[in-house]
Parts: C-alpha cells; structure tokens; sequence
C-alpha cells in the first residue's frame, strides 16, 4: 500500500466576519495515497475551496490534524507553510488567473524564478512544461491571445513545472465549452499516470468523477466518500 | 530572482499598464520639474541679494528715501552736499575726505542685462579694491573698462566694442573690484555725464569719511537732519546690505515655501505610486503569492517596481526643468536690477532632490505593505476563484 499523501483527521474551519459565523468544514477526516487523482464533488458554498486551500497550506485549520506529503499543517510554523507552499504544491483556479502582462513562457517561469532558478533554466523548464500541456507553439502568446482552454493549460503547465507532490484544481473546467473540458481531463489523466502527479480536483461537473481514482462529496462542510 | 531578471519582468509589466503608469510618472515629473525650477529660482534671489553693491565700511551711500535698487534712486550733487555739511557741521571740517557720485544704469549687450556704472577712478580706487588685471586704463572718452563677470558672461574682453546710449566704445582693460559683484561697465564719471548728457544728475552718492571719524557715529550724527524736501536715505554699508537682503527675503521665503511643498508633493507621489501600484494590482499579488513569491520578495519586487516608475518620473522632471530653464534663459534672457537670473539649479539641489525622492519611495512601500499581506486574508485568497478578471 503507497504511503499517504493527505491524512486529514477531524478538521474544522470556521469563518467570522461582519456578524456572520461560517462553519466550512465541519469534522472532516479522509486520507489519499501518493499518484491519486480524487475528485470532491458537491454544490457551491459546500466548502470544496476551502478545503483546498486547507491543503494547500494557504490558510490554517482551526482544530484538528492535516497532515500533506509530510507537513503536519496544523502544527507548521509561517515560515514552515512557506516552504511547503513552494515545494509541495500547485494551484489550477476555474478562472486561469494567468498574469496579463507576460505571455505564457513568462507566467510559466515565474513559480521557478520565485524559487530562485536561473532565468535560463527557468526558460528552459518552462518550455518543457508547455510541451507537456501541448502548447509550445503559443508560448509567445500573453493570455488574452489565447483561448479558456489555453489559458487553462499554461496554468497547469504553471503548477506542474515545479514538479509538485500534489496539485490542488479548483473547478478546473468550470469556465470551459464541453470540447476544452474533455481536453483538460484528459491532461489530468494523462499527467495522473504518466508522471504519477496527484491531482485533488474540487468541481461540480459531474463528468470529471469518470477520471477519479477517489471519488469525495462535500455538503455543508461535510465530506463523505462517494 | 536576480536583479536584471526582475527589471526585465517589471519593465514588462510597467509597459503593459503603460496609461496608469505615464500617469503616474507624468504627475511626478511636473512636481520634479516645479521643485528645480523653485530651486533655480532660490539660488538667483539669493546671489540677487548678495550682489547688489559692497561697500567698504567707511563710506556713507546716500539714496533716494525708500529706495532700495541703486538703479531707482536719483539724487544730485546739492544732496550730497547737504550731508556732508552736516557731518562736517558735527565732526569739523574735512570730516569728509571725498565726495563721490555714482552713475547706476543697466543695459543690455547682446542677450545680456549689465550694470553701466560712472565714477571717478581716481576716487574709487580711493574707497575701494580697484585693479586692472588686463589691458589699459582709458586714455578718452571712447574707450571704457570691464569687469572680469562681464567679460565672462558677455565674451567681450580688452579689444571688443560695445554701443551704450548711441556712443561706440571700445573695451581697453579688465578690472577687479571688491565694489561689484555683477557684470559690469565701469565708465569715468565725466565720461558717463558725457555719453547720458547729463550735468551732476546720478543714482546714488558716496560719502568717504576721514579715517579719524567714526562711521556710525557720523551716521546717527545725521538721524535728526533727514531733510524732507531733499527726500533721501542715508546708509552705513551694513544697513545698506541688510536692507536688499531683506529686499530678497520675500521672494527666497517665497520660492523656499514653492521648494517645500514640491517636496511634500513628492512625498505623496511616492507613496501614491506605491499604494496604487499595491491596490491596482491585488489580485496579481494574491496570484504571486500562491505560485510561490514570498511576501519578502514581493516586497521587493513592489518596491523595485515603484523605484523603477519614481525615476523615470525624477528623470522626466529633471529634463523639463533643464530644458525649460536653458529655453526660458537662452530665448527669453532677463534680469533683475542688472544681475541676470541664470535660471540654473545646482548638483546639490538635483541630488537632495533624488534623494528625498529616493527616501519616500521606500518608505512609502513600507508603509503600503504594511497595510496588508494578502496571504494572511483568507477572503482575498478566496477571490482567486472567483471573478475572471486579472
């Protein structure tokens, strides 16, 4: 049996502002092997981002424990999170969040200069990255010259060129037509068994469970194994 | 991320939001401009205020009453007649040693505004400094003397020809007095009555005392005999300076309150540039921050950002004032009681200028990114999945 990748054992997370107290994930507790692709279904507001960004270490759990490729999360000092924010983990948003002003090569090599790579290396990576996602003959393109499902493939070339344990999708296909939807799953699965990346993808498609190895349906800041 | 790697990237990103940032680097650069100008304008008032005339102590200046520019005065020789009697009258005779009138016009030779002055050489190289360092002395009425300030603002030395009030005159020496501290023509007295035909009709007038008299003495010996009808002022030297320095205060006050709030203005651009580059640009910050920049690196890339976008706007605004004040002094020359305004702003003010930029720049960074960090709000995080527009 691979060793786990998340282990989550009775996370809370509560939300209060202007009055209102939000409890958005209520006792979770689930774990995922290495190389998983596991899908978290559920309607909007059900808690699918924020358990995301639990596991992306963007924000803390109030009480629990949240374990991710190693990282006790609950128990990760500032600076600690820094760190397996960079090393451990990528973000893929619904709506691309590509930077405008550079074209994609540049909003590719930006994770790796971040770490300190050298602009050539980066350059180089980066390139490599796009040729995985299939992209490299618009790699000169900045994003409003490409189209939702480009877009959406230099943000993935983004979170897998540095090289992540776990990248986290949030409604991946959510601003997609049904064609560039089917396109981007298939870069799921493909990445998920060519290069053993895991993949925990947050969506209320329906159509993304048939690429699932773990299937999650999160309401009311509930999760239960589908 | 290395130095020349981040420029790249921001220069990008400053072309890419070009409106916003020629706006900001154009509000900048006119508050730079306006601050040079205003610095250009200070050192003039104050070389105006040092420049007008030096006295040496024993001599007493009679002018017109409320006149403080030797060239408003207008007095005769009965006036200065009047005071010397009375300090005669109250020390005894030859209190006085010389009686000396002074010719005050200015002219303009070529793009230049001088000082014509007319008085006895003999007298003045008696009360003051007064060397030939190059040439003769005149021999006639045609021919006249320079100061060194002339020959190097006008490039008309020993040889050059000038024209004043329709007399052709040729330039035969190059003096050095301690008297003048501007371009100056210096004619003999009579010579100068000649060429302006008048007759005993000056600016101002001198009155040397007797080495055995006390100036001030001699001075207050005349509080009480202002002769209403003669209508004049009589001054020690260091009145006299005092009074045009004065003169100037206002105009130095002014133009030093113009300085001061350009560089209050530059205060506000600096930290306007940060705290907009900070607000316009959230989300990308936000989106920064999650592919891995720290909060330490994006601190840094803001404040190279708005470093960048400051000097260029200090650069701009450098230029306009250069270029406006070579324009304005090389098109539109002009001067200001025979002393040109040069219109020139120093290394010095340039580089207090830069720096004061410099300071603001990073403490408005540090001030507007001390506001928030975009990791530790959770709401704006979650914005990333919301809204498409970045």
């Amino acid at each position: 049996m691979p060793p786990a990748l998340i282990s989550a054992q009775h996370i809370h997370k509560t939300y209060q502002g202007n009055g209102l107290r939000v409890e958005a994930l209520r006792d979770v507790s689930f774990e995922l092997p290495e190389g998983a692709c596991a899908v978290i279904c559920g309607p909007s507001g059900g808690g699918k981002s924020t358990l995301l960004h639990m596991l992306g270490g963007i924000d803390r759990i109030d009480t629990g424990s949240l374990s991710v490729a190693g990282v006790r999360l609950d128990q990760a000092s500032d600076a600690a999170l820094n760190q397996f924010r960079r090393e451990k983990t990528a973000f893929i948003f619904q709506f691309y969040n590509l930077l405008p002003s550079f074209n994609a090569l540049d909003n590719v090599c930006l994770p790796l200069l971040a770490r300190g790579v050298p602009k050539k290396q980066a350059d180089e990576k980066a390139a490599e990255a796009l040729a995985q996602v299939h992209l490299s003959a618009r790699a000169r393109h900045k994003p409003s010259q490409l189209s939702g499902g480009e877009q959406q493939r230099v943000a993935i070339a983004r979170a897998l060129v540095v090289r992540p344990s776990l990248i986290l999708a949030d409604e991946p296909t959510g601003d997609l037509d049904s064609q560039a939807a089917q396109e981007i799953m298939d870069l799921i699965v493909s990445l998920n068994n060519s290069q053993g990346v895991s993949f925990v993808v947050a969506t209320h498609n329906l159509d993304i469970r048939k690429i699932a190895t773990h299937t999650f349906e999160m309401r009311d800041g509930r999760l239960e194994q589908a | 991320m290395k130095l020349l790697t981040a420029l790249r990237y921001l220069l990008v990103h400053i072309r890419h939001d070009w409106l916003r940032s020629l706006l900001t680097v154009l509000s900048v650069a006119a508050i730079v401009c306006v601050y040079l100008m205003s610095s250009a304008m200070v050192n003039d008032m104050q070389r105006l205020g040092q420049s007008l005339l030096r006295f040496p102590e024993s001599l007493l200046l009679v002018f017109s009453r409320n006149a403080v520019f030797p060239t408003d005065s207008h007095i005769e020789r009965a006036d200065l007649a009047f005071y010397a009697d009375k300090i005669e009258a109250s020390f005894g005779a030859d209190a006085v040693a010389e009686e000396v009138p002074f010719l005050y016009r200015v002219v303009k030779i070529g793009e230049h505004s001088v000082i014509v002055a007319g008085a006895n050489y003999t007298s003045l190289g008696n009360i003051t400094r007064l060397d030939l360092v190059e040439g003769d002395w005149p021999s006639n009425f045609e021919q006249v003397l320079v100061n060194r300030d002339f020959a190097a603002l006008t490039g008309i030395g020993v040889g050059g020809q000038l024209s004043i009030y329709g007399s052709d005159l040729a330039v035969v020496g190059v003096i050095d007095s301690g008297l003048w501290q501007n371009a100056l023509i210096l004619l003999d007295y009579e010579q100068a009555m000649h060429i302006y035909q008048l007759v005993d009709d000056f600016q101002i007038g001198g009155l040397q005392l007797a080495a055995w008299v006390d100036p001030i003495e001699a001075h207050q010996a005349l509080q009480g005999v202002y002769n209403d009808e003669l209508c004049c002022h009589v001054y020690l030297h260091d009145h006299y300076y005092a009074l045009t320095q004065n003169a100037f205060k206002g105009f130095i006050s002014l133009y030093g309150v113009v300085q001061a709030i350009g560089l209050l203005l530059i205060t506000f651009g600096a930290y306007n540039a940060a705290a907009l580059a900070l607000a316009e640009h959230q989300r990308e910050i936000i989106i920064s921050r999650v592919i891995g920049f720290s909060g330490r690196q994006m601190a840094g890339l803001l404040l190279l950002r708005t470093y960048l976008v400051m000097s260029m706007a200090f650069l701009l605004g450098w230029l306009a004032a250069a270029l406006i004040t070579h324009v304005s002094y090389t098109l539109n020359p002009f001067s200001m009681s025979g002393v040109m305004i040069m219109l020139k702003f120093t290394a010095a003010d340039v580089l207090a200028a830069f720096a004061w930029t410099s300071l603001c720049t990073v403490l408005g960074v540090i001030v507007s990114s001390l506001r928030y960090d975009p990791l530790k709000k959770g709401s704006q995080l979650r914005s990333l999945s919301k809204g498409r527009a970045v």
